[in-house]
């Protein structure tokens, strides 16, 4: 089954290319910000939420957060070695909600926000466990449903059933009226779509295509 | 393998696998399969599945083909077969299942259900959030290049215009909001959506704001933005759209404002093909300004000014008759109500409209804002209507936002000549980078409009070209000091060495006169925000021109003189101790005995310190998270802290061990004092309450009731039980501790109060918060008992929000700011009530403490001594600062003539009876006469290097010292002639005497005493050697002659002062000649007599004039008694200051730099010492 591990690279939380943060920087694709912005408004928004902050404190935040990215992408290098694109954001996205926190606690303490402290070097460590998983679970969400779209339903259906839900394939061959070997491709051609998507949506190219 | 046998076989293992799927078929046989499976399923395949009872179809097919036939890549016939395989085969399904299967997607679905189930069940809109978003990136486009991505920029602008509808927003309004019927949405800002309404009540159309979400959340942003919509309609004006209420309907901020129908002057200028005719502009932004300026009046700043906000109306006629529409502001305050409380947000940042933003704003510098920011928008605005484009245009945010700070604006008149000079001049001026160079005022800018539309001369000059080149190197400096604070600094420091290098190869010549340039106008600017007391702007001017090596500019040569460390000496003050714990230090006290001082610091730690030399004592770690109050026990024995926790812990104060502690606040604590004796303490907290306890039992005491907001600051009274809270609310309250009641309310703030402060008698109480005033109270002479009114007495406005205050035993106030400058206030011993409504308005001393907040103040019980805590984690022990300028006058024996032998460290002083007086300046003390009996003095020349001082008396006499002996060399006398100027040549050792009545001036040989020559100069005043010692100047009747001693002819007599010459100096390299009249000028020649400059700015008779040693400035004494410093570079006065006399006769500069002698009215003498505080 060695050939199975092939899709180890998967096993690995997904990356984001350095050419994405290249593009970025133009700073003039303001089709590929969209982009970007739709693909990460709603994880720093949920990241915001779990880490307990209140609804319109969440939007706040995540709205400094990104733009905070637009304005440090011009100037951040990307280094490998300093860290992944992901844990950069994550970075920052703890980084400001710790600072949400400490926000008028007292009249003027953290009076140093805004442009003044921040620095778009920016180590980007390990950040905690809960953005990673959020991370993960949102780009899966995006990529499940660009996905289905391209799908007819019965085909979807049958995926849905076997993947997603656990149904035996026999089963849902029966249920969909097709022959067992169609759900199994069917099951087979989704899953490879999704997981090429999920290595999409984590890669650059993602943020400078329009999605369909 | 045919089609019949894999059809038929379909059938029966298919269909009862089926069935019994649920009861766990596949699993049955999986486990009989897997085993084999695992034993090697692809090699022994038939051997594995023949042990099964129903035999499939032919061989299994590889995992390969398998994976083939999944992914549709296998030859019809092929997949024809392994499908019927397929369809029968369990351990086929087994493998199929597998290959169609990937774990590490697997594991993402399951991290991404974990996600969902943890999910809201309702999850958040982010339409709107997401679409503000998106701007972002519409501003990173050019967008005057891209008309599709100015189109689209437009539709997000906060327009009350009808026709611009955004069909983006997929949360459909509601088609009633209140009382509102909505009609269609208008557009969405950094405010809100922004509906067109119909007011049922009132049946009138309205745009109807609705502000986010987040103004909600916020208890402190929804009461400001219901006070600031207060405010926003007290405003009544033609040229402003007007706000009808604000209100709060189904949790929902709105604000209703007047519906224009527009067209924007956005939408009008882009119809318009040529640039709106000059007159027609300068009467639209004259029309802008009155607005601006009535809004102004009220405490307003718009913050947004830009075509988009600003809407023609037709229907109201009137304003101006010659105004085909009446321009109306709109959105006025809007983008702050949108902002957070603390700072620059982005919102406010990056999404107000970079290219009419004034550079204080896009820096970021919020504290800065102020009318001029409005006045650069206006002037932006002025410049399209011109030119057609705005001031600054970028290809990118980032790259407008740094032309913002850093690039002067193209000229109006190289887009079009018909701009009239005054015009072009009126718009630059109002886009000054430095604010204080603006228009100060709207009115100013409405004024000089009002002037050019007259026809009269405008305040606002045009610009020499030269000004323009060196404007444009100042900013570059200016900026760098500006950026150091600001993110862009890393993206904009490469843009400015290109730029800076740029300009080396263009013009190398210049550099130095464009350095020198740049000093001025720091230096000038730094002596004008001084003035209004902006210490923190003082103090990064002053930072600018002060070489550094390692920073990007250290080959820049050292250009301070006398003026730059006069400021420095200002905003700077000695330090006795320092102790650095390391993080923000909240708040200090100290012990009872004085002796020891403990601290509350943000990183949770207690520190202790001898509170005179602050030597650490002792840190105690504390489970505060961050300590917010500290106080002693009366007995000294004990320490409360009060933190982030919530909890209020006692410590012995000798042991360091925690005594007690108990959570006295759900929220944050963050005061606590003691009363009763100790036997009581007080506490406050993020609460509207007080809560009083037993300091015994730790039983609550009771609950002082009466603020709204949470409570900042309580201090307790030092001759009574009663306690002053300051709170959120904008209210100081005075509580009566025995009674539990409140006394009086406070009110006079416009925003929270941060601290407060009781004098030493408890009389008066001081406050102070973020609206930067600091007020003081004091009841009636019944005392705080009283229940009549408590009144405000005095006020003062800071420059920044005022964060601590402490009272001094010597009748001063201090106050620490947020950007870190002390301020004192002399109010006087007794506080008399007379002289306190001044007392406030302006601070005897200000200067820099901390780079950060000053956050606590204690005042030691040796006077003039006090601590300040700051938020740069450092606590510094200051004295109370010594004048620059001393004074002293022993008797009433006239000073005539002082001077400096050598540096700043001996002063000579020649005084009428006693003669020569030798003073260490520094100490004011005397060190030793010369004198000779019975000589009444009148001049004096000091030979530097030589050790000789001359002085010559009323009766003729002249005598000469060595003053490092002491002894006397010579003795003689000329005639009975009064001496009124004696100088010694620098080189070639002669004496000048000019006496009065005399029509010539002597030269004499100091050697001899021998009158060498007598130089023809009628009525003359002052004569001055050049330093070569070969040319003597002296003025004769308004005149200034020049004499070549060697030949003894008048080389030069230059003309142009038209009244009487009272001083000459020639410049240390003898390359100018200064002269000083009463026809209130003073003039520059060159050492032939021809006139070189006139410097300007003399209200009235100058009298003295001195060249600092190093030739670069030129200092003026005045008959008003200003003391006036000049930039000899330049030509430009640096700085004013007052020299304590009604006026200024005489100067003498000392050879370093730093100080300066003053004779003035009264014939007394004053110095000024400028010490040396780690400046270089």
């Amino acid at each position: 089954m060695a050939e199975e591990s092939t899709s180890g690279s998967l096993s690995e939380p997904p990356a984001t290319r350095i050419t994405l943060l290249a593009r970025l920087r133009k700073a003039s694709d303001a089709e590929a910000w969209r982009t970007f912005v739709d693909l990460y408004l709603p994880l720093v928004f949920q990241y915001c939420r779990k880490r307990g902050l209140q609804d319109a404190d969440s939007r706040d935040v995540s709205q400094q957060v990104l733009a905070n990215v637009h304005r440090a992408i011009e100037t951040f290098v990307y280094d490998p070695e300093k860290g992944k694109f992901r844990n950069w954001l994550g970075t920052i996205a703890a980084r400001e909600i710790t600072r949400h926190e400490h926000r008028d606690r007292r009249p003027g303490k953290g009076g140093g926000d805004g442009l003044g402290d921040w620095v778009a070097g920016q180590e980007s460590g390990e950040v905690d466990a809960a953005w990673q998983e959020q991370f993960n679970a949102h780009i899966f969400g995006v990529a499940l449903a660009r996905v289905k779209a391209e799908f007819d339903e019965a085909t979807w259906n049958a995926f849905d059933a076997t993947w997603l839900r656990d149904v035996k394939p026999r089963q849902a061959a029966q249920a969909l009226g097709k022959p067992a070997a169609w759900v199994y491709k069917a099951r087979f051609r989704v899953l490879a779509r999704l997981k090429s998507e999920i290595e999409y949506l984590t890669s650059d190219a993602a943020i400078f295509h329009r999605p369909s | 393998m045919n089609s019949d046998s894999a059809g038929g076989s379909t059938v029966f293992p298919a269909a009862g696998c089926t069935d019994s799927l649920a009861a766990g078929c596949t699993d049955s046989l999986a486990a009989g399969c897997t085993d084999s499976l695992a034993a090697g399923c692809t090699d022994s395949l038939a051997a594995g599945c023949a042990s099964m009872a129903e035999p499939p179809s032919g061989a299994c097919p590889s995992n390969a083909t398998l994976r083939g036939l999944l992914a549709g890549e296998l030859p019809p016939d092929e997949e024809q077969a392994a499908s019927r395989h397929l369809e029968a085969c369990p351990v086929c399904e087994r493998m199929a299942l597998q290959i169609s299967d990937d774990n590490p997607t697997r594991a993402l679905l399951d991290e991404h259900r974990r996600a969902v189930a943890r999910a809201d069940a309702a999850p958040s809109q982010l339409d709107e959030l997401r679409e503000r978003l998106h701007v972002l990136g519409w501003f990173s486009e050019s967008a005057a290049h891209s008309p599709a991505a100015a189109s689209a920029k437009t539709s997000f602008d906060d327009g009350t215009q009808a026709g611009v509808v955004t069909g983006s927003s997929d949360a459909r309004p509601a088609p009633t909001f209140g009382k509102f019927e909505i009609v269609q949405p208008v557009g969405s800002g950094a405010f809100g959506m922004v509906y067109l309404a119909r007011d049922r009540v009132l049946n009138r159309q309205v745009a109807l704001k609705l502000a986010r979400t987040s103004v909600l959340a916020d208890p402190d942003l929804k009461s400001r933005f219901m006070r600031e919509a207060e405010a926003l309609a007290r405003l009544s004006h033609p040229g402003i759209v007007p706000v009808f209420e604000a209100g709060e309907h189904d949790g929902t901020c709105y604000l209703a404002v007047g519906f224009c129908s527009g067209p924007t002057l956005e939408q009008w200028l882009r119809e318009k093909v040529d640039p709106v005719e000059p007159r027609l502009a300068a009467r639209i932004a004259l029309a802008l300004a009155e607005a601006v300026e009535h809004a102004h009046q009220h405490g307003i700043l718009h913050r947004d000014i830009k075509p988009s906000n600003i809407l023609f109306d037709g229907a109201d006629a009137g304003l101006a008759a010659d105004l085909p529409f009446i321009p109306k502001l709109t959105d006025f305050g809007l983008a702050k109500m949108a902002e957070q409380p603390s700072g620059a947000t982005i919102s406010g940042m990056v999404l107000g409209t970079l290219q009419y933003m004034a550079t204080e704003q896009a820096a970021g510098l919020t504290e800065r804002i102020g009318p001029p920011t409005d006045v650069y928008s206006l002037g932006a605005v002025l410049y399209e209507l011109l030119t057609g484009q705005p001031p600054i245009r970028g290809a990118t945010a980032i790259d407008t936002l740094r032309r913002v700070l850093v690039d002067e604006p193209p000229h109006p008149q190289q887009f079009s000549r018909r701009i009239p000079d005054d015009l072009a001049a009126i718009v630059m001026r109002c886009l000054d980078k430095s604010p204080t160079r603006r228009y100060l005022a709207a009115a100013d800018l409405a004024a000089d409009l009002a002037r050019f539309l007259e026809g009269k001369p405008t305040l606002a000059r045009p610009l020499s070209m030269t000004e323009r080149a060196t404007r444009w190197v100042r900013r570059n400096q200016a900026v760098s000091a500006v950026l150091a604070l600001t993110t862009v600094v890393v993206a904009l420091g490469v843009g400015l060495v290109a730029y800076d290098q740029r300009l080396k190869r263009m013009n190398v010549v210049h550099e130095r006169q464009r350095a020198e340039s740049a000093y001025r106008d720091d230096i000038y600017t730094a002596g004008q925000v001084y003035a209004a007391g902006d210490v923190v702007q003082t103090v990064e001017l002053l930072q600018r021109q002060r070489p550094a090596p390692g920073r990007p500019d250290s080959g820049r040569p050292d250009l301070r003189s006398f003026e730059w460390h006069y400021l420095w000496a200002l905003t700077t003050r000695d330090t006795f101790a320092l102790a650095h714990p390391g993080k923000d230090v909240y708040q200090l006290c100290l012990s009872p005995d004085s002796r020891q001082l403990a601290a509350a610091s943000a990183d949770g730690c207690l520190y202790l310190y001898d509170a005179r030399t602050l030597a650490s004592q002792r840190v105690i770690k504390t489970a505060h998270v961050e300590i917010n109050g500290v106080a002693y026990f009366p007995d000294g024995h004990r320490i409360a802290t009060a933190g982030d926790d919530g909890f209020v812990r006692i410590w012995d104060a000798v042991h360091h061990g925690l005594l007690r502690e108990w959570r006295a606040h759900n929220v944050r604590a963050y005061g606590v004092v003691f009363y009763d004796g100790g036997r009581k303490l007080a506490t406050c907290g993020d609460e509207p309450v007080i809560r009083l306890w037993d300091a015994q039992t730790l039983a609550a005491d009771g609950v002082l009731e009466g603020h709204t907001g949470p409570v900042e600051s309580i201090v307790h009274s030092p001759v009574e039980e009663l306690l002053a809270s300051a709170s959120k609310d904008h209210d100081a309250i005075v509580w009566d501790l025995n009674a539990k009641n409140l006394l009086h309310r406070l009110h006079g703030h416009d925003d929270k109060l941060s601290c407060l402060a009781f004098s030493p008698d408890g009389k008066w109480l001081a406050t102070g918060g973020n609206d930067r005033a600091v007020s003081l109270w004091r009841p009636s002479s019944l005392g705080w008992a009283d229940r009549a009114e408590v009144r405000k007495r005095s006020a003062g406005q800071l420059h920044d929000p005022v964060q601590s205050l402490a009272f001094t035993h010597d009748g001063r106030l201090l106050a620490g700011d947020r950007a870190g400058a002390i301020r004192a206030f002399y109010l006087g011993e007794q506080f008399p009530d007379s002289a306190l409504e001044k007392s406030l308005h302006s601070a005897e001393e200000q200067w820099l403490a901390h780079n950060g907040r000053a956050w606590s103040l204690v005042t030691l019980k040796q006077p003039g001594r006090f601590l300040s805590a700051g938020g740069d984690g450092e606590i510094r022990a200051w004295r109370q600062g010594k004048d620059l300028i001393s004074k002293w006058q022993t008797d009433r024996d006239a000073h005539y003539a002082a001077d400096y032998p050598r540096d700043g460290t001996q002063l000579f002083v020649l005084r009428e009876r006693a003669g020569i007086e030798v003073y260490d300046p520094d100490a004011s003390t005397r060190r030793f006469t010369l004198q000779e009996p019975d000589i009444h003095w009148d001049s004096l020349a000091v030979l530097k290097g030589r050790e000789q001082v001359a002085a010559a008396s009323k009766t003729g006499d002249i005598v000469i010292w060595n003053w490092r002996t002491r002894n006397r060399l010579f003795r003689w006398k000329h005639g009975d002639a009064t001496f009124q100027r004696l100088i010694y040549s620098p080189a070639a050792r002669l004496l000048a005497a000019i006496a009065y009545q005399r029509e010539d001036v002597l030269i004499i040989d100091p050697d001899t005493g021998r009158e060498v020559a007598a130089l023809a100069a009628p009525s003359c005043t002052d004569c001055a050697f050049s330093p070569d010692g070969q040319r003597l100047a002296v003025d004769t009747m308004n005149r200034l002659a020049i004499y070549d001693l060697k030949t003894q002819r008048q080389i030069a007599l230059a003309a142009g002062h038209t009244n009487n010459i009272n001083a000459i100096a020639y410049s240390p390299g003898g390359e100018l000649i200064a002269t000083v009249s009463n026809d209130r000028t003073a003039r520059l020649w060159t050492p032939d007599g021809k006139p070189a400059s006139e410097l300007i700015g003399h209200p009235t008779e100058v009298l003295a004039v001195t060249f600092t040693a190093d030739g670069r400035s030129l200092i003026t004494g005045g008959n008003d008694g200003r003391i006036r410093v000049f930039h000899v570079a330049t030509r430009r006065e640096l700085l004013s200051f007052p020299s304590g006399f009604r006026m200024a006769r005489r100067l003498w500069a000392s050879p370093d730099n730093r100080h300066l002698a003053v004779i003035g009215d009264n014939w007394e003498v004053a110095h000024v010492s400028l010490p040396r505080r780690g400046e270089d």
